[in-house]
């Protein structure tokens, strides 16, 4: 099976951007999947294989921050790298993502080459 | 007040820019409210920013503007465009638009915290004058940002040196 990246953002636009910005950076993902929430995304995690993850932080429901503290207590997908895509500014938001396991971060609005920057050393 | 106005001005044409121009390939440039009258209808979203200071900050543009948007974003023709796109892309240049800003504006390790936006009508808008409002045009369709804090004072203590 081809590498597999999950988008969760509540808006269909910035998943949109997202996808778009992958294909532009030249990273090669055979499906990207999309979810709309935390909580969406743990539910479509239980039943698909991902290689990486691209998550907001501020999102209703469930946001980042939270799913990023459910996803590390469930062994079948800890491992899976999760890179933050956030408006969210100073230190203290970032710092807490990375202690819950976040291997980076992407502030909006980003280019392709800042994905690839950040999102090429992880695959 | 002048400096808070100036510092406005300046950092929000920068960060406008950024985003109307990485979402959507689109330059913006400064206007007048003159500029920006038009018999077309706007779309208008409002989002808080909670911290540091209580700050709503509201965006409105044309209709035609954001239909063009969605059919770059999306490559879709006219008739392909669904209401709740616009919705859901003029709601995103808000939220990315607020976050650039508090960062241009505030010092580097100052955090914030912004709400979900939301959509917005006319009728909704503060009756107060707004403490700060801009008017840009983007491919000649307008894009007006309102700013309402209520404490401006202390906004312009937490501003960059």
């Amino acid at each position: 099976m081809g590498k597999r990246v999950l988008v969760i953002d509540d808006s269909s636009t910035m998943r949109k951007i997202v996808s778009r910005s992958l294909r532009q950076a030249g990273l090669e993902f055979d499906e990207i999947l999309e979810a709309g929430d935390g909580q969406e995304a743990l539910s479509l995690l239980a039943k698909e294989k991902v290689d990486l993850i691209l998550s907001d932080i501020n999102m209703p429901n469930m946001d980042g921050i939270e799913f990023l503290r459910q996803k590390k207590e469930i062994a079948a997908i800890k491992d899976i790298p999760v890179v933050m895509i956030t408006t969210e500014g100073g230190a203290d938001i970032i710092g807490e993502a990375k202690s819950l396991g976040a291997a980076g971060n992407v502030k909006k609005p980003f280019t392709p080459d800042m994905i690839n920057e950040v999102i090429g050393a992880l695959i | 007040m002048e400096r808070l106005q100036a510092v406005l001005q300046e950092k929000l044409t920068e960060v406008l820019d950024e985003t109307f121009g990485s979402m959507a390939f689109l330059g913006v440039c400064e206007a007048s409210a003159a500029d920006c009258a038009t018999a077309g209808s706007l779309r208008e979203a409002q989002l808080l920013v909670t911290e540091p200071v209580l700050m709503e900050l509201h965006l409105a543009t044309s209709e035609a503007l954001l239909r063009q948007m969605v059919e770059t974003l999306y490559n879709f023709d006219a008739d392909q465009i669904e209401e709740h796109l616009i919705n859901d892309l003029l709601a995103e240049i808000l939220n990315t638009l607020a976050g650039r800003l508090m960062t241009a504006l505030l010092p580097e390790q100052q955090t914030f915290a912004l709400s979900l936006p939301e959509l917005a009508s006319e009728e909704e808008r503060l009756d107060d004058k707004p403490l700060f409002e801009a008017f840009y045009l983007a491919d000649d369709e307008p894009v007006i940002v309102r700013l309402q804090a209520s404490g401006p004072q202390a906004l312009l203590n937490l501003l960059q040196p």
